[in-house]
C-alpha cells in the first residue's frame, strides 16, 4: 500500500468514525495534522497494521477499524497486548487471567482463527514473521524468603502448542516482590530486529545490596546466544530497534539513549525520558513519550501520558491519549531501508557472532564485504 | 585353663625381664591375644632399648581397639629424626599422599576413612591434593587398592613392618615390590630381569645393585635422589633435573665410569623424549575429537569426573572408567606403556623398554588413530560431507579456549574459514 493510500485510508477512518477533535496540549509544526480516529482505553494496548487498520481496546473490547472505517468489535476480556502480523492479515491478542494467559489470533474480520494458553502473564507480543508469534511472559512464585520471578519466551506458529524458553530466573527480595503489579509486570517487552533473527528484551534484576533494575539483552532466536547490552530503570523496559538493526533505543528516568550493538555503548542521547520509545521506519523520527524528535531536534510535543506508534510507511504517528487514538500526519519520513540482497549470508554472520564464534570486528569486516542493499 | 595359658607368658616375662618391664602392663594379655606381635616386638631393637607399647601406642586402650591409635610417622619422628627428615623430603613423603582424596561427599563412605587424612579433631588434611581414581573407588577398594601403598607418606611400617626392626626386611627388594610392581610401574620386575638383578641374584648386592643401592644410597630415606622426572614421566625443568642427574651419576659411579653412566642416562633421556612425543601425538588426537564433539560418550554424557566435572581429563587425574573407548586406550598407553618404556630404559631392561613398553606404545597410537578415524567416519554417516563454517569455527573456538591456538593463530584460522562463506 502506498503512503498516500495509507494516509487517505486513515483519514477516511477518521471521517467515517465521525472523529475530528484535536489533541489538547499538543504543539505541532506547520503541516502536521492531528485527528481523532478511534477510542483507546488508557494504558490499553493498540497497534497499526501495514495496511492501515487500527486495533485498540475501547471500553474493554478490542476494536479493529479497517481502512474503510468499518469497525469490528471483539467481545472479549480486555487484552493485555495486541500486535498485527507483518502483512496485517492477523491480529494477535493476549488475555492474562489468573496465572495464565490466553493467546488468540484473529483474522482481519475479527474472527478468531487460533487459540492457545500459556502459563504466566504475557506482557508483550511481537511477530517474528507471518508464521511465528513471540510472546514474553512472567511467572512469579512466592516464598517466605522472597519470590521467584521467571521470564519466558513463547514461540507460537498458531497451530501447534507454543514452545517455551526460559529467558531469566531471578529471586526477588520480599520488598521488591511487594511492588505494585503495574511496576513489577512492566518489563519483558520484546522487540524483534529488522532481520527477524534476534530479539531485544528487558528483565528485572534484584541484586542483594543494590536497587532493582532492568537488564536489556539481545538474544539470537536460532542459536540462543545472548548478550547484555544495557541497564535501565524499572518501568522503562520498552526498547526499539533502529532500522538498520545495529542499535537500540533504551529510555530511563532521565532521557533516552541509542545503544550501539557494535560497540555496546550509548552513541546518541535525547533529553526526553521514554517509557515507550518508538522510532520511525527510516529512523529519522523518534517518539519519546511526550516529544517527537526529528534527528536531535524537537519537532512536536504532546501531552503527558501519550503513547505512540509510527505508521509502517512513516507518514504518521498513531497516538493514544486519555481514551482516544489520534493520527498525527504530515511527517516526512522515508520508508524503512530494504533488507540486503545477501540476507542469508548476513544472517549466517549474525548467527556466528551471537555464539561468540566471530568477534564484532570480524562480523563488521565480513559484512562490509557483502553486497549492499 | 587360664592358668595353663599364663605359664608360657610368665616364662617369657622371666626370659626377657628388661623388655617385660618396658611393656607393662600390656604383655600378659597380649601374650594371649596377639602373641606374634609380642614376640616380634620382643626380638626388636625397640625392646632392647626399652621402648614399650605405650611409647608408640599411647595409653587409651579404647582408641586402640577402635583402630584410632594408628602409629603414624610423627610417633617415630622424635627418635628417628634424620630418617623422618629424609623421608619427608622424598617422593615417598610428599607425593604419594596425593593418591588419596576427600571422600566426604561420597554416598557410601565409611566414617573411619577420615583418618586416612585427618588427625582426630583436626579439620585440616595432611594434604589437599586429591586423586580422581581414588574417589571413584568403593571404600573397600580404596583401602586395599590405594591406601595400602599410598599410606607410605605417614607410615614407617609400610616398609619396616609393624613390630620388627630387623633391617634385613627393608633391605630386601621384595619390600619395595609390594607397590613397585604391576602393569603401571613394574620396577621390581624390570630390575629382577635386568643385568643388575641377575647379578644380584647370583653374586649378591655387592656386585648386583638392588633398589636400595641406587635409590637409598648410604641408607638415606630420601628415595627420590637422582630422579629427573615426576611420577607421570614428565621431565623436570633443568634447574631441578640437572642437580638430580649429577646425584645419579655419582651413585652409578660407585661401580661405573662417570662418563659411561652419563652416556647411558642421556640415551635413556632420548628414549623418554621420543616416547613422550608419541604420547602427546595420541593425546592431541583425543582432544581434537573432543573439540569436535566426537568422543563416544562425550564427557558431558557420562558421570562427571570427580574433580573436574563433565570435562575431558587426560592429565595425571585421568580415569580408566566412565570414559570413551579411545580414552581407555590412551590410559593404557600413558599409565602402562609409556611408564614401562621409560622406567625400563632407566632400569637397564631391554625387554621392558622395547616390547612391553615402546612397541605397545606405538601400537596404541595405531589403535588410537584407527578409532579416531572410525569416530570421524561415523559422524559423517559414511558420507564425506564437508563440515559447515559454523562447525569449523566452533572447533577453532574450543581449541583456542584450551590454549591449543594462540590469539594470532585463532584469528588467522577463522579468517580462512570465513573466506569460504564468500
Amino acid at each position: 500500500m502506498s503512503r498516500f493510500h495509507l494516509i487517505a485510508a486513515l483519514f477516511a477512518v477518521a471521517l467515517l468514525a465521525g472523529c475530528a477533535a484535536t489533541l489538547k496540549g499538543a504543539r505541532v509544526p506547520e503541516g502536521f495534522r492531528i485527528t481523532r480516529i478511534a477510542g483507546s482505553d488508557p494504558s490499553a494496548p493498540f497497534d497499526v497494521s501495514q495496511s492501515g487498520a487500527l486495533a485498540s481496546v475501547s471500553a474493554g473490547k478490542i476494536e479493529i477499524t479497517d481502512r474503510n472505517g468499518n469497525l469490528t468489535s471483539i467481545p472479549d476480556t480486555p487484552a493485555g497486548a495486541l500486535c498485527f502480523s507483518p502483512a496485517g492479515d492477523r491480529l494477535a491478542a493476549a488475555f492474562p487471567s489468573q496465572g495464565e494467559t490466553t493467546l488468540r489470533l484473529y483474522d482481519a474480520a475479527g474472527k478468531m482463527v487460533a487459540e492457545a494458553r500459556v502459563p504466566g502473564r504475557v506482557t508483550s507480543l511481537a511477530w517474528r514473521s507471518g508464521q511465528e508469534l513471540l510472546a514474553g511472559a512472567l511467572t512469579i512464585k512466592k516464598f517466605s524468603f522472597g519470590s521467584d520471578l521467571k521470564s519466558w519466551l513463547y514461540r507460537w506458529d498458531g497451530t501447534t502448542a507454543p514452545a517455551a524458553t526460559l529467558l531469566a530466573d531471578v529471586t526477588l527480595r520480599p520488598k521488591v516482590a511487594r511492588m505494585p503489579e503495574e511496576m513489577l509486570y512492566n518489563q519483558l517487552f520484546i522487540a524483534v530486529s529488522p532481520y527477524g533473527d534476534e530479539i531485544a528484551y528487558s528483565t528485572l534484576k534484584d541484586p542483594p545490596v543494590f536497587s532493582p533494575y532492568l537488564k536489556v539483552s539481545i538474544r539470537n532466536l536460532e542459536t540462543g546466544g545472548e548478550s547484555e547490552v544495557a541497564k535501565t530503570t524499572m518501568g522503562a523496559g520498552k526498547v526499539a530497534y533502529t532500522p538498520d538493526g545495529e542499535g537500540l533505543l533504551v529510555g530511563d528516568d532521565k532521557g533516552t539513549g541509542k545503544i550501539s550493538l557494535r560497540e555496546l555503548k550509548k552513541v546518541a542521547n535525547w533529553p526526553s525520558p521514554a517509557r515507550s520509545p518508538a522510532i520511525s521506519p527510516s529512523g529519522a523520527y523518534t517518539f519519546l513519550d511526550t516529544q517527537l524528535f526529528l534527528g536531535d531536534r524537537v519537532s512536536a510535543t504532546f501531552p503527558s501520558g501519550s503513547r505512540g506508534i509510527f505508521l509502517p510507511d512513516g507518514s504518521g504517528l498513531a497516538l493514544s491519549h486519555q481514551g482516544a487514538l489520534y493520527l498525527v500526519s504530515g511527517l516526512n519520513d522515508r520508508p524503512a531501508p530494504a533488507l540486503p540482497s545477501d540476507l542469508d549470508r548476513l544472517l549466517k554472520l549474525r548467527r556466528l557472532k551471537s555464539q561468540g564464534l566471530i568477534t564484532e570486528g570480524e562480523y563488521q569486516k565480513e559484512k562490509d564485504k557483502g553486497s549492499t542493499p | 585353663m587360664m592358668k595353663l595359658r599364663l605359664i608360657p607368658a610368665a616364662l617369657l616375662v622371666a626370659l626377657f625381664p628388661l623388655a617385660a618391664s618396658a611393656a607393662e602392663p600390656c604383655i600378659p594379655c597380649h601374650l594371649e591375644k596377639t602373641p606374634a606381635a609380642v614376640a616380634q616386638w620382643q626380638g626388636s631393637a625397640h625392646a632392647k632399648a626399652k621402648i614399650g607399647c605405650e611409647k608408640c601406642h599411647g595409653t587409651d586402650h579404647d582408641k586402640m581397639v577402635k583402630g584410632e591409635a594408628k602409629v603414624g610417622m610423627k610417633v617415630c619422628a622424635p627418635c628417628h629424626e634424620k630418617a623422618y627428615r629424609e623421608h619427608t623430603a622424598s617422593r615417598h613423603g610428599m607425593g604419594l599422599h596425593s593418591g588419596w582424596g576427600c571422600t566426604r561427599n561420597l554416598p557410601d563412605r565409611k566414617k573411619g576413612e577420615c583418618r586416612f587424612c585427618h588427625q582426630e579433631g583436626d579439620e585440616t588434611p595432611r594434604s589437599d591434593v586429591q586423586c580422581a581414581r581414588f574417589l571413584k573407588q568403593s571404600p573397600e577398594m580404596g583401602e586395599i587398592g590405594c591406601n595400602y601403598c599410598h599410606s607410605v607418606e605417614d607410615a614407617c611400617d609400610s616398609c619396616h613392618s609393624k613390630h620388627m626392626t630387623d633391617l634385613k626386611i627393608v633391605r630386601d627388594p621384595n619390600s619395595c615390590a609390594k607397590c613397585h610392581m604391576g602393569p603401571d610401574h613394574p620396577q621390581w620386575e624390570m630390575w629382577q630381569t635386568s643385568l643388575h638383578g641377575t647379578l644380584n641374584q647370583s653374586k649378591g648386592r655387592e656386585v648386583g645393585p638392588d633398589c636400595q643401592s641406587c635409590h637409598m644410597p648410604k641408607g638415606t630415606h630420601n628415595v627420590s635422589i637422582g630422579i629427573t622426572m615426576n611420577s607421570g614421566g614428565v621431565p623436570y625443568p633443568a634447574r631441578k633435573g640437572e642437580p638430580a642427574r649429577a646425584d645419579m651419576v655419582q651413585i652409578c659411579s660407585s661401580c661405573h665410569a662417570p662418563s659411561f653412566a652419563r652416556r647411558e642416562l642421556e640415551r635413556n633421556d632420548q628414549v623418554r623424549s621420543q616416547s613422550l612425543a608419541i604420547l602427546k601425538e595420541a593425546e592431541q588426537i583425543i582432544w581434537d575429537l573432543n573439540d569436535r564433539g566426537l568422543l563416544d560418550p562425550m564427557p558431558s554424557e557420562r558421570p562427571p569426573h570427580p574433580l573436574s566435572g563433565p570435562r575431558l581429563v587426560t592429565d595425571s587425574q585421568m580415569l580408566y572408567e566412565d570414559t570413551s573407548h579411545i580414552e581407555r586406550i590412551f590410559f593404557k598407553m600413558k599409565k602402562y606403556d609409556y611408564a614401562r618404556t621409560i622406567k625400563g630404559a632407566y632400569h637397564q631392561n631391554p625387554a621392558y623398554t622395547h616390547w612391553y613398553g615402546n612397541a605397545e606404545l606405538k601400537m596404541d597410537l595405531v589403535d588410537i588413530k584407527s578409532e579416531a578415524s572410525r569416530l570421524r567416519e561415523r559422524k559423517k554417516g559414511g558420507v564425506a560431507a564437508p563440515r559447515s563454517v559454523e562447525e569449523e569455527l566452533r572447533v577453532l573456538k574450543v581449541k583456542f579456549e584450551r590454549g591449543a591456538l594462540s590469539q594470532e593463530e585463532y584469528a588467522r584460522e577463522k579468517a580462512k574459514v570465513l573466506e569460504k562463506m564468500r
